[in-house]
């Protein structure tokens, strides 16, 4: 009883937040009211027997990915004429109603393909640390080195691209070492 | 206990309203922040589908879809700084220089 009380009020702070990240005007008020809807979703997790997961949302996500996001939006201190929304016309209030239909649609497809299935007995340690790293290190052993490649490219790329002058210092280097 | 239908309908309504985002917003910041609430919803599915089946897979994704999300939000966050620098603004809209 309790777990359903929980999981109501996690959920309704978690789409409220997740409304007002969307709807809200200024970007710091945005990214705050994501960090919220972060933090619910991780308690949403561990109901999930999932606490590693419930975990690295906290730290990693809310701490690290959205400070990076707050970091941003700080760092280009935008005035309010330059973040501002433009008029809301037909085409954008039509593309809203497209994704509330399709919100619908995807709801009526998950009922339609599990209705009334129940969640088995978990089995003792389910989402424990240990049974998550043996399975990243046997299984997706390949997956979890690929991530690794990926994150190294992704460093070299955001280096690249925030460069001063990208063109003409690619250039420049192209040039010397040729 | 919830049935993993209601948490499948959280899942599905974080989705929509990231969608919504992404394609009514014109600050490219905020775009990118609805694209992380959209990773976040498959991740519950994900996280709800492990639970249904007693099974550790599901999670392990999840972690994968987390790293993922990281390498995104740093490389958009680097692509938005790089755009402000061309054109003083965050706004998608004036971003045209590649249409023809």
């Amino acid at each position: 009883m309790l777990t359903t009380a929980i999981f109501y009020v996690l959920s309704f702070v978690c789409i409220l937040a997740a409304l007002m990240t969307v709807t809200l005007s200024n970007p710091v008020s945005c990214a705050l009211s994501l960090i919220l809807c972060l933090a619910c979703l991780a308690g949403l997790y561990a109901q999930l027997a999932a606490g590693y997961v419930a975990v690295l949302q906290i730290l990693i996500y809310a701490g690290a990915i959205m400070v990076l996001f707050l970091f941003v939006v700080m760092l280009l201190n935008l005035s309010d004429e330059e973040a501002a929304e433009g008029r809301y016309d037909v085409i954008r209030g039509l593309k809203g109603l497209i994704c509330f239909a399709f919100l619908v649609d995807l709801y009526v497809l998950v009922e339609v393909s599990l209705g009334g299935r129940i969640y088995g007995c978990p089995a003792p340690g389910l989402g424990s640390l240990e049974a998550i790293g043996e399975l990243l290190f046997t299984r997706y052993m390949v997956s979890f080195e690929v991530i690794s490649l990926l994150l190294t490219a992704a460093v070299v790329g955001v280096v690249l691209i925030t460069r001063k002058g990208p063109a003409s210092a690619l250039a420049a280097g192209r040039g010397g070492s040729s | 206990m919830p049935a993993p239908l209601e948490y499948l309908a959280v899942s599905c309504i974080l989705f929509g309203i990231g969608i919504a985002g992404v394609l009514t917003r014109r600050n490219l910041l905020v775009i990118l922040m609805s694209i992380e609430l959209m990773l976040n919803s498959a991740n519950l599915a994900f996280l709800t589908f492990s639970r249904l089946h007693g099974q550790l897979h599901g999670q392990v994704i999840a972690i994968f879809v987390m790293t993922v999300a990281a390498a995104e939000a740093a490389i958009g966050l680097a692509i938005v700084v790089a755009l402000f620098r061309q054109t003083g603004s965050v706004r998608i809209d004036e971003a045209t220089r590649l249409r023809g």
